[in-house]
């Protein structure tokens, strides 16, 4: 239904041109749960929010690839027409709930706002108040908004961090969109209530068939939800594939640092997960190699000089490594039993 | 919200309070008394009689009672220069004139400088950002009796030669003197209003481009609404909040900014009287138009603060 | 399971599969120029073409304000058989009535109107530290009563307190300034409390606390100078709010009074010979506005370089 080609995003900054995603493809189909997962600064959110073109255009610049919604390339939208999409057929909710909702306006007006903007009544004109305040007023009962009535009239402010998302869902889900756009849904949120925004989110896709894109630096956050997922380092994707292949199949080393970082049950406490060591490259002049090489204990030399193309390892599984390349002649990922302490053999 | 308010109206009353007393003390410690001051024809005799009269004979503390009761009672003593005329009387007649220039700068300068700065925070360094923002810094730099001067010039009397050789008539579009017509108005207004224009066009400008990064904004377009209700419902509407918070003080600025533009255009305000009564040592009267002013700024500060918690959901729930 | 890459004919190099160990530092390397906070400000603000050409401007007032009028000191020099002279050879910028040469007397008066702007803003600068700075440090009981105080004085508007001042001290340039700090510190005082207050919380802070650094090296070793920014940028902006009241009041005759000379006298009475003698007016009306224009956007340029976010 939606997919990613080739996409690259550049941004104007002081520091010169920050290359955030740099040739990304990705695919997302009718009902499913797409992952993006990666450390910040990785591409992510510029991927997903390119998707609705939310970039400034005075910085942003689309410099090539297509993202198609049934065939149609969004890119090449105009604005008008990408104002149609926005909200109705793909929406988005973001990181902070705390600043995403406008705090001078009442929760049931930011519902209403998005309705009266897209639903039409059966003579297409713009649907009434009343019609939208009902429609609102159901929206947050959705949500489990309790004394949604009377809820609808407070601002932001009066709710607490995991409601706000709640209402942010609720905005989200207004005009039934067919894709919901997750950017960081749950980092700024409590670990109880993380839980309880997700499974909100499963819901919808479960219940209305609303296919979901989830981006989060957190593999433990995407576990439960996700269909797919796909792993992006340095404006890149590096791996990519369902759930299983991603987490019991991996191939790439990055995918494999992401894992070990999430404490897994069972564990023994006094054990040091283990972290990625270093920093992500600078994207104003990104790697000739892969994006990952300075970081990776399996590093070649082939690795810092050339960026390795994709592998496609079955339908779904696809990885950037030059582990995977035929004439390698060290082992890849998948072959290697309990080695986690380094690269040699 | 009703304790904030009860709070913020104490406030203003000791203000009122503070500076009354302080008026007091500060024109009493003038050595002299009031009618000796450029007017030596008047006998010892007439003196005494008249400091009697006028109750200065007595104590101070008494003097300050007196005054105090007076003010509560709107009366804020005699002028001196101006044929020993009660000061609220002259405040009486005079007063809704400057309101009426205070007013009109103020619409002015509110409208145009809130427009000036949402125009150039949305063209952010393009050509209009760069011309409002001259157009802001020649409003704080160029002092309102240079704009003033410089238009009744051009405008005024410039026009009018214009028109006279043209047409052959005596018409001034833009008289440069009284306060007569909506024409009489123009001018004035406009010079008054050039302080709020760049005051508020650089606030506006930068709270907007604050609020343009929020969030929220982000929000809005991700839900397909239209750019010209983006600016206007969320942009705009936050970008006020900080506006609001300082109308108080431009009040404030405007009215006292007044007595320039009063004397200038010779309009019968206020503010006339104010620079007369300097000149001419009129103690009681600049004393008394002093409290005036400052009741009347505390006032419309307080009535400012108050909007502003009625406007702003955030201070009205939690304060 | 398909295992090899697609093939690609553009891949002519050979293959090196060696082992390299990991470079960790490579990897923290940033490729952007690295810079402290300072040179960053001092980087942003010297491409800031608006703000170095007011700093320039600035700087040149300054040296007409110190070393003009010792080349030129005859401002209160009459010839009253030239009054009202064009501006010609002799007189660059023309005469005054009283036949005073209105070069002479505009380098005099920069030097006046920035004494006054200077000092009144310098001393405004300092009582506000110290007290904003004692309110936020202290907090508590302390600071709620003194905010109470400014909040007070903050409701009399300044333009009232300068005309009583001047009204019942002699006039002059030392009055002028003792008006222009009876309220005028009050805007800087507020800003150092609020910056006190949020940077006395601060992890280092806390660090220096712990350390047993005593509460004057906390204040003066870490707040002020991490406050700094922002009140350099208020101090610049309200330099030429003080030299433009000096002129607003010159217009009541409640300013400097002739024979000295100042940029808000000399403006007076340029609009009052308006338009019969304009050199009188476009001369003290051309430096007045570039001056405060100067001063403006050099603040301005100051403020974005200094905020982070507008410097990207």
């Amino acid at each position: 239904m939606l997919e990613i080609k080739g996409l690259k995003v550049s941004f104007r900054t002081y520091s010169g041109e920050v290359q955030a995603v740099r040739g990304v493809d990705l695919e997302l189909e009718e009902g499913g749960i797409l992952a993006i997962v990666g450390e910040s600064g990785c591409g992510k959110s510029v991927t997903a929010q390119s998707i609705l073109k939310l970039h400034d255009p005075g910085i942003a610049s689309y410099k090539d690839g297509e993202i198609l919604l049934d065939g149609k390339d969004l890119l090449k939208f105009s604005e008008k027409e990408i104002q149609k999409i926005r909200g109705k057929e793909i929406s988005m909710i973001f990181q902070d709930p705390m600043t995403s909702l406008n705090p001078t306006m009442t929760v049931g007006n930011q519902i209403i706002e998005v309705l009266r903007e897209h639903e039409r009544d059966g003579k297409g004109r713009k649907i009434s108040k009343k019609a939208a305040r009902e429609r609102a007023v159901e929206l947050l009962k959705m949500v489990r908004i309790p004394n949604a009535e009377r809820r609808i009239n407070e601002y932001p402010h009066e709710f607490s961090g995991g409601q706000r998302q709640r209402v942010m869902i609720a905005i989200a889900m207004a005009c039934a969109p067919r894709i919901l756009i997750a950017d960081e849904p749950t980092t700024a949120l409590d670990v109880t209530v993380q839980a309880q925004i997700l499974e909100l989110m499963k819901e919808m896709q479960r219940e209305r068939g609303t296919s979901i894109i989830i981006i989060s630096h957190d593999m433990g956050a995407v576990a439960s939800i996700a269909k797919n997922v796909a792993v992006m380092y340095g404006g890149l994707v590096v791996e990519s594939g369902t759930a299983e292949d991603i987490f019991y199949r991996h191939e790439h080393p990055y995918t494999k640092g992401l894992l070990d970082s999430v404490p897994k049950a069972g564990q023994r406490k006094d054990k040091e997960l283990d972290s990625i060591e270093g920093t992500p490259p600078d994207l104003v002049k990104p790697p000739v190699g892969c994006p990952f090489a300075d970081r990776c204990k399996y590093a070649m030399q082939i690795c810092r000089d050339h960026l390795p193309e994709e592998t496609v390892l079955s339908e779904d599984h696809k990885c950037r490594c030059w582990l995977l390349d035929s004439e390698c002649p060290h082992k890849r990922l998948s072959l290697r039993k309990y080695d986690d302490s380094d690269g040699e053999e | 919200m009703r304790k904030y308010i009860l709070k913020r109206i104490l406030l203003a009353v000791v203000t009122i309070y503070v500076i009354m007393t302080l008026t007091f003390f500060i024109m009493h410690s003038i050595p002299g008394t009031p009618f000796k001051m450029g007017n030596d024809s008047l006998s010892e005799d007439t003196i005494a009689v008249l400091m009697e009269r006028y109750g200065l004979d007595q104590p101070l503390y008494r003097q300050y009672f007196k005054y105090i009761g007076n003010i509560f009672r709107g009366d804020f003593g005699v002028s001196t220069s101006n044929g020993y005329r009660s000061v609220s009387d002259i405040i009486k007649t005079s007063f809704p004139v400057s309101a009426d220039l205070g007013i009109r700068a103020l619409i002015f300068g509110t409208v145009a400088g809130i427009l000036l700065g949402i125009t150039s925070a949305l063209h952010g360094g393009k050509p209009v950002d760069h011309m409002s923002t001259v157009i802001a810094i020649i409003g704080i730099s160029v002092p309102s009796f240079v704009l003033g001067t410089v238009l009744q010039t051009i405008l005024g009397l410039g026009l009018s030669r214009w028109v006279k050789l043209i047409f052959n008539t005596e018409y001034q579009l833009f008289p440069i003197a009284r306060w007569e017509s909506f024409r009489y108005t123009l001018i004035p207004s406009f010079v008054l209003g050039m302080g709020t224009v760049a005051g508020l066009a650089r606030l506006m400008r930068t709270s907007m481009l604050d609020v343009i990064d929020q969030d929220y904004v982000k929000t809005a377009k991700s839900k397909g609404i239209s750019n010209r209700a983006i600016v206007w419902k969320h942009e705009v509407r936050n970008a006020m909040m900080p506006v609001v918070t300082v109308l108080g003080r431009m009040i404030g600025g405007v009215v006292t900014g007044s007595y320039i533009i009063e004397s200038q255009f010779a309009i019968p305000g206020l503010g006339k009287y104010l620079v007369n009564s300097i000149s001419s040592r009129d103690y009681t009267m600049t004393m008394g138009l002093t409290v005036f002013y400052s009741i009347f700024i505390v006032g419309s500060m307080l009535l400012v603060d108050i909007l502003y918690c009625v406007v702003d959901p955030r201070v009205r729930l939690t304060k | 399971m398909a295992i090899t890459a697609a093939v690609n004919d553009k891949k002519t190099f050979v293959k090196d599969f060696t082992r390299v160990t990991r470079d960790i530092e490579a990897s923290q390397k940033i490729h952007r120029e690295s810079m402290t906070y300072l040179q960053g400000v001092v980087r942003t603000l010297k491409r800031n073409k608006v703000a170095m050409i007011s700093l320039g401007f600035i700087v040149f007032l300054l040296l007409v304000a110190i070393f003009g009028p010792m080349i030129f000191p005859d401002y209160e020099k009459q010839d009253l058989l030239h009054t009202l002279q064009k501006p010609g050879a002799g007189h660059i910028l023309g005469t005054d009535e009283l036949g005073r040469d209105v070069l002479t007397r505009l380098i005099r008066g920069t030097r006046v109107s920035l004494f006054i702007g200077f000092s009144a803003e310098t001393i405004n600068l300092f009582i506000g530290i110290i007290y904003g700075g004692i309110a936020g440090f202290i907090g508590g009981k302390v600071d709620n009563i003194m905010m109470r105080i400014v909040e007070v004085l903050m409701s009399i508007p300044q333009t009232l307190v300068m005309i009583l001042m001047l009204t019942i001290l002699k006039r002059g340039v030392v009055t002028l300034i003792f008006s222009l700090t009876i309220t005028g510190w009050i805007g800087l005082a507020r800003l150092v409390r609020g910056q006190v207050l949020a940077l006395r919380e601060n992890e280092y802070v806390v660090a220096a606390k712990v350390l047993g650094a005593s509460k004057k090296d906390i204040l003066f070793g870490h707040l002020i100078p991490n406050a700094v920014g922002p009140i350099i940028v208020n101090y610049t902006m309200s330099i030429p709010g003080a030299i433009g009241a000096e002129a607003g009041l010159s217009y009541l005759g409640l300013g400097i009074s002739v024979p000295e000379a100042s940029w808000g006298n000399m403006l007076q009475f340029g609009a009052s010979q308006f338009p019969a003698s304009l050199w009188l007016f476009f001369a003290p009306a051309v430096l007045f506005a570039l001056a405060m224009l100067a001063f403006n956007l050099f603040g301005d340029g100051l403020r974005d370089a200094l905020d982070p976010k507008m410097r990207k």
